[in-house]
């Protein structure tokens, strides 16, 4: 049988690579997607069970995703198991990466936050001086934006606000919970600005490539995929030194495949692009592949308090419920300049829940009347912070490990710094003192990140940039040393930001695959 | 027992089949199929056997039991960590558990028996309430996210988490709690499968 050549390969098929699939394929761009997992199969491998049932009575195996704090024993399953996909980090260099093997990836179980970056990250390097500004700007990406919040439905309110551009959501307007409320207007009383959460709400269960993106593209009969497909490098014509197709392997039967196309587009997720262009030996003339790496960090929980009135069960309707969000308010233009930390941070807050156990000074018949006074009359914040794009945080090829399928793993070699521990004080400061003027109890309230990684929103490696010689991707997601290769995940990103990045990596990947399309009919690609 | 799980299995092999031959035995075993699949019930492993512990000595298993009842005491409508069988779950958790963690329960057991002994004179398997509550005092400390230096806190610390857990995820705890509460679905979860 004659090996079918296809216009674009791409890698990947959660977020970016699902909005690739659906822009090049609306386009009349033949496309073959290769994704490393099965297709989910939500009736056949979900099942309501109780707690009890399990093998470890909800203590959960100990060994199966060490890594993953997200993971418990009901859903330690849905994530990559690490034995089969190890990597490597130095003892005192901590890493959670968090991976998912399966069609729709992350996008399966993403929390769904839908925050637009401004100019404040785009131009960052012009306020602050430090890193390099992005090649583009953020009217580049506006229209993108906009597109993407209509297909995944993103709920908001518009605030107007400089630093958190608005879209055009489905509007939110809804009243805030009593409780929610006071927190809004502490914050409003010490110059904080703040807004509803804004989500995906995508259709049905799921706000997913599996559902918004991917059945789209199949429909114009234009998208071939294949799951179980480990992608084990990307192959060049050595005539040309263009990108010619993938090899890789039968997750299944470990059995070699190669496939054929004009472009390749990489959307396998920020390090896994990374770690397949090194393993492939390109894209690199810069020396920054793999450098730059970023997400953003998280203090979960970092303040904890009870809203005394609903102590008891006896919260009055519409006290409890719902929730809220700041987006960043430090080092705005025009506002106070901290003094130990550039940038700045987020934090959301919701109200109505249980404050955990350990949180209470106490033990016993004490703490059990405790958390039955205490239940559903809790509030808790959580701050995420913009973390520095530093070339020493980076990730390489480990030097002997090598996954189930006999592919060179990633070591991963990346700390926070005084910028961000700096940050990460200033929130629990603040964020207490909003809400003592709430006038809730503060139970507890803390500055400890969870190791990098632990937010699942891995940025950089692989980042854009005007200068050949300091980026890896033009402003395309194009790479500078082969042009017929894109790569259009979070590993692009030049700045990460406070604000959860998946909305952004899927406009970045519509912008990126009309592009490539364009350049494919005119016949430049 | 309440059934687990339910099996689609082949009709049940019935006396009258095997009673005749030829056409009877075919009538009969026509006659005896049933028009819905046989359903097979088991039971849950906790509701008729106790956990075997083996990776504690049995001194450290002791004081593990006694601190378990300590931070989820026994009540009248509930049962607490010893009916629960929350050391043996522990003991057995711990033995799949990486070294560090082996290494706070080993460390924090050995010190609170020996501390217990040096202030009391006994085990700590053997103290009374007031004497193990003032060996407990770190947990009435303020909480904070760092894990404390000191073997007995250090234990008492992931102790907490574990003996409750253990406990409230038992059947025995939640069916009665559902019955308190009247909340059925307490302790369900949607559970993922290994994917292959």
């Amino acid at each position: 049988m004659p090996q079918k050549e296809y216009d674009v390969l791409i890698v990947g098929s959660g977020a970016s690579g699902g909005m690739a699939a659906h822009a090049l394929t609306a386009k009349g761009v033949s496309c073959l997607m290769l994704d490393a997992g099965p297709l989910p199969d939500f009736e056949k491998k979900t099942h309501l069970r109780p707690v009890y049932e399990l093998p470890y009575r909800g203590l959960g195996d100990p060994n199966k995703v060490p890594h993953v704090f997200q993971a418990n024993e009901f859903n330690a399953n849905q994530w990559a198991g690490e034995k089969a996909n190890p990597y490597t980090h130095a003892v005192d260099e901590p890493y959670n990466w968090v991976r998912v093997r399966m069609l729709g990836g992350k996008s399966l179980f993403w929390a769904r936050m839908s925050f637009r970056l401004s100019n404040y990250e785009f131009k960052a390097k012009d306020l602050d001086g430090f890193g390099e500004n992005w090649p583009i700007e953020y009217n580049d990406l506006a229209p993108y934006y906009d597109r993407v919040e209509t297909i995944f439905r993103v709920t908001g309110r518009k605030e107007g606000l400089e630093q958190l551009p608005d879209g055009p959501f489905v509007e939110d307007n809804s009243a805030y919970s009593g409780s929610i409320q006071r927190m809004i207007d502490a914050a409003k009383n010490r110059g904080i600005a703040a807004t509803k959460v804004r989500r995906s709400l995508g259709e049905g269960r799921l706000a997913s490539s599996f559902n918004l993106t991917l059945p789209r593209a199949l429909a114009t009969g234009k998208l071939d995929i294949l799951e179980n497909a480990v992608a084990r490098a990307v192959t060049l014509d050595e005539r040309t030194g263009r990108a010619n197709g993938v090899r890789f392997v039968d997750r299944r039967s470990g059995r070699e495949l190669h496939a054929k196309a004009k472009v390749v587009m990489l959307g396998a997720s920020c390090l896994e692009s990374t770690r397949l262009l090194l393993n492939s030996g390109i894209a690199n003339s810069s020396g920054t592949l793999g450098h730059y790496l970023m997400d953003q960090f998280y203090v979960g929980g970092g303040v904890q308090a009870i809203v005394t009135e609903a102590r008891d069960g006896k919260a009055p309707r519409g006290l409890m419920g719902g929730g809220g969000y700041l987006p960043r308010f430090r080092n705005l233009k025009g506002g106070p300049k901290s003094k130990d930390f550039i940038r700045g941070y987020s934090a959301d807050f919701y109200s109505g829940g249980s404050p955990d156990a350990q949180y209470f000074p106490l033990y016993g018949s004490e703490l059990e009347k405790e958390l039955a006074s205490t239940n559903r009359a809790g509030l808790s914040m959580t701050t995420m912070g913009d973390v520095l794009p530093r070339y020493e945080n980076h990730v390489r090829i480990s030097d002997d490990v090598v996954d189930a399928w006999g592919i060179p793993a990633l070591h991963i070699s990346t700390k926070y710094t005084d910028n961000e521990f700096n940050m990460a004080r200033d929130a629990k400061d603040t964020l207490s003192q909003l809400v003592e003027d709430a006038g809730f109890e503060l139970l507890s309230a803390h500055d400890q990140m969870w190791p990098p990684g632990y937010s699942i929103h891995e940025l950089g490696t692989c980042r854009m940039g005007t200068d050949p010689k300091k980026s890896v991707l033009n402003k395309w997601n194009q790479s500078h040393d082969v042009a017929n290769l894109f790569v259009v995940d979070g590993s692009s990103f030049v700045s990460a930001g406070s604000q959860n990045p998946t909305i952004t990596i899927m406009a970045l990947a519509l912008r990126a695959a009309e592009y490539a399309a364009e350049e494919l009919r005119q016949g430049n690609l | 027992m309440q059934a687990l799980a339910s099996l689609s299995v082949i009709p049940p092999f019935t006396e009258e089949a095997q009673a005749g031959g030829g056409e009877t035995a075919q009538a009969a075993t026509q006659a005896a199929a049933p028009t819905e699949p046989a359903t097979v019930t088991t039971t849950l492993h906790d509701d008729v056997a106790r956990g075997v512990a083996g990776f504690f000595d049995e001194p450290q298993f002791a004081t593990l039991n006694r601190l378990g009842e300590a931070l989820m005491p026994e009540a009248d409508d509930k049962p607490g960590a010893r009916s629960a069988g929350a050391a043996e779950l522990i003991d057995f958790h711990v033995s799949r558990s990486p070294e560090d963690r082996r290494s706070v329960y080993v460390a924090g057991l050995d010190a609170l028996d020996w501390e217990a002994v040096r202030r009391f004179g006994k085990p700590f398997a053997e103290t009374s309430q007031a004497e193990a509550d003032s060996l407990l005092a770190p947990l009435r400390e303020a909480w904070t996210p760092r894990s404390p230096k000191d073997p007995i806190a250090a234990l008492l610390r992931v102790a907490k988490a574990d003996v409750r857990n253990a406990t409230v995820n038992s059947r025995a705890y939640i069916d009665a709690t559902a019955e308190q509460d009247g909340r059925r679905r307490r302790g369900m979860g949607l559970y993922w499968y290994t994917i292959e």
